[in-house]
C-alpha cells in the first residue's frame, strides 16, 4: 500500500450489525493476505475482540489517548478497521475533523473509507445526513443489512434516494441473510466465519460443527465477498497493488 | 484400503414414479448382503420408506435447518455405511437447492463420501427438464436415470435422459405383475425376508416371479457398485486421494 489505508463501521444505532460487517470485512482481507488489524470501541467489552483476538485492540475512540493509539501508529502497509460502537459514528467523525484526519484524508494521505450500516428506521436515513458533511473525500458506502432478517420496512425509494444523494459517489452494499442457526452457532463458537467453514476451533484445534450450518455460513460469506469484490475494496486500501496488477497484465 | 461411503438419492420432481420402491430395493438389497445401512425418508405426509423399513430408514424433514442439519451432517459422514435417501416430490426442490448451497457435492468426495443420484425418470416434460437441471448443477456427480417399467410403459425415454459416464449407466426396474404388486406395496412386506424365508402358502408362480424380479433388480445394483468401485480405483491410480476430513476454507463467491 502507498498509504495508510482506515476503514470506519458504524452506525448511529445499535443491533444493525456493525460487529458483523466488521468481522467480514476481517476475514476478506485475512484471505487476501491484506495486514490488517482492528479496534474495537465498544469498551470495556469489546465483542469484536472475542472473535478476533489477536489483531484487535478494544479502547474508546472518544478518549484522547486511545484517538492517539490509532492515530498515531497507522501504517502504510496495514488496513486499519474501526467497529464504532452504537451511538459514536456522529461523534467519532468530529473527533477525526478535530485532529485533522479528515483533512488529510482530503489531501490524499490518507485512504479513509466509511461503511454506514443503516437500520430500518427513517432515522437511521437522518445519519446519513447527518455525516455526510464529514465524507466529501471519502468512499462512502451505505450498508443495507438483511443478516438479521431486516426488512427496511419504514423506507420508500424516493425517501432513500434523496438521502442517498446527498452523498456524492456513496455506493450501496447488500449484506444477504445468514440462516438463523448458523448465525447462533457462530456466535457460540467465537471464532472467525473463516474458522468456522474450516471447523477450527478458537486456538485452531479441530472442532465438530454442523456441516450443514459450516456450508450455510459459507454460502452467505461467499455472497457478503462478492459484493467486496463488487466494490473492489482491496484496490481501494491498496491502489499500489492495483498499479502492479495492471502492469503486470 | 478402505471403501467409498456412497449416498444413493432416489429423487423425482414428480411423484408416483416408483422411487420409494427403487429406494426400499436398494436397501433391501445391503440387507440381503448383511451389510449395514441407512434409510432416510423425507415425505412428511406419506413416510412409505419409513413404514416399511422402520428399523432402516427413518423420517426426515429438511423444512427446518434442525432437520437439514440432522440429515446432512449424517449423510456428510465416512463410515463406509451405504445411505439411501428417499426423496419425495415435494421435498426435491428444497432437497437440491440445500445440496447446492452448503456445497454437499463438493465436500462429500472430499471425505470419501460419493453422492450417486438415482433419477425416477418418466415422461413428464418436467421430468425430463429437472434431468438436465441437475445435470448442470451437479456436473461432477454421478446422475443415472431409472427406468420402471411399471411406469414408463413402453416408452422408449434412453434419448431423453442422456448419461454423462460410464458409471452411471441407466437401471431398469421390471414390472411387476398386478397381484404381486398389491403384495409388495402392501406392509408388512420385506423383499430380503422374501429371499430369505417366502411366505407359507405363497404360490409358486408368484415366487418365482418376485424371484425373478429381485435377480434382477440387484444384479443391476450389484453391477452399479462394481462401476463405482472401480472409478474410484481408477481415480486412486490416478493419483493421491483426498484427505479425510479436510475441508475447504475458502468461501466461493
Amino acid at each position: 500500500m502507498s498509504k495508510p489505508a482506515v476503514i470506519i463501521v458504524g452506525a448511529d444505532k445499535g443491533g444493525v450489525g456493525k460487529t458483523t460487517i466488521t468481522r467480514t470485512l476481517l476475514d476478506y482481507f485475512s484471505a487476501r493476505k491484506v495486514p490488517t488489524r482492528a479496534f474495537d470501541t465498544e469498551a470495556p467489552k469489546g465483542t469484536l475482540k472475542r472473535f478476533h483476538p489477536d489483531v484487535t485492540d478494544v479502547l474508546d475512540v472518544t478518549k484522547v489517548p486511545d484517538q492517539m493509539q490509532i492515530f498515531d501508529t497507522l501504517s502504510d502497509s496495514t488496513v486499519t478497521i474501526i467497529d464504532v460502537r452504537a451511538g459514536l459514528l456522529s461523534p467519532t467523525l468530529t473527533a477525526l475533523r478535530d485532529i485533522g484526519f479528515i483533512d488529510a484524508a482530503k489531501k490524499g494521505q490518507i485512504t479513509f473509507s466509511v461503511f454506514h450500516i443503516l437500520g430500518p428506521s427513517i432515522a437511521s436515513l437522518d445519519e446519513i445526513a447527518d455525516t455526510a458533511d464529514y465524507l466529501s473525500d471519502a468512499k462512502y458506502f451505505l450498508v443495507k443489512n438483511f443478516i438479521n432478517n431486516t426488512h427496511f420496512f419504514e423506507w420508500d425509494q424516493a425517501t432513500y434516494s434523496s438521502y442517498f444523494r446527498r452523498i456524492k459517489d456513496a455506493v450501496e452494499i447488500t449484506i444477504p441473510k445468514l440462516n438463523e442457526m448458523a448465525s447462533e452457532q457462530v456466535e457460540l463458537a467465537s471464532v472467525p466465519f473463516l474458522s468456522f467453514i474450516a471447523n477450527k476451533g478458537p486456538t485452531g484445534e479441530n472442532a465438530a460443527y454442523s456441516f450443514v450450518l459450516r456450508g450455510y455460513v459459507r454460502h452467505w460469506l461467499g455472497h457478503v465477498w462478492a459484493e467486496y469484490d463488487r466494490i473492489k475494496l482491496v484496490d481501494i486500501v491498496s491502489p499500489k497493488d492495483q498499479v502492479q496488477i495492471r502492469v503486470a497484465r | 484400503m478402505s471403501r467409498q461411503t456412497h449416498v444413493y438419492i432416489v429423487a423425482s420432481p414428480r411423484p408416483r414414479t416408483g422411487k420409494t420402491l427403487l429406494a426400499r430395493a436398494l436397501i433391501e438389497f445391503f440387507r440381503t448382503d448383511e451389510r449395514p445401512v441407512a434409510g432416510f425418508d423425507l415425505d412428511t405426509m406419506d413416510p412409505m420408506l419409513a413404514r416399511f423399513l422402520p428399523k432402516y430408514a427413518m423420517h426426515a424433514d429438511i423444512n427446518d435447518t434442525r432437520g437439514q442439519v440432522a440429515l446432512f451432517d449424517e449423510l456428510i459422514v465416512d463410515d463406509e455405511r451405504p445411505k439411501v435417501v428417499d426423496v419425495s416430490a415435494h421435498a426435491y426442490e428444497t432437497f437440491f437447492d440445500l445440496m447446492e448451497q452448503i456445497d454437499f457435492a463438493t465436500e462429500a468426495p472430499r471425505r470419501s463420501v460419493e453422492p450417486v443420484i438415482l433419477y425416477a425418470a418418466n415422461s413428464d416434460p418436467l421430468s425430463v427438464r429437472s434431468y438436465d437441471r441437475l445435470r448442470n448443477r451437479f456436473p461432477r456427480l454421478t446422475l443415472a436415470p431409472v427406468y420402471n417399467d411399471g411406469i414408463m410403459r413402453g416408452y422408449n425415454l434412453r434419448g431423453e435422459f442422456p448419461t454423462t459416464n460410464v458409471v452411471a449407466l441407466p437401471l431398469r426396474i421390471p414390472m411387476l405383475s398386478p397381484v404381486l404388486r398389491s403384495i409388495v406395496d402392501t406392509g408388512p412386506f420385506s423383499f430380503a425376508e422374501f429371499r430369505h424365508q417366502p411366505p407359507e402358502r405363497f404360490p409358486a408362480h408368484l415366487e418365482t416371479e418376485m424371484n425373478a424380479w429381485l435377480k434382477r433388480v440387484n444384479l443391476q445394483f450389484r453391477e452399479m457398485e462394481l462401476r463405482l468401485l472401480l472409478s474410484s480405483l481408477r481415480g486412486t491410480l490416478q493419483g493421491p486421494r483426498p484427505e479425510r476430513q479436510r475441508d475447504s476454507a475458502r468461501p466461493r463467491a
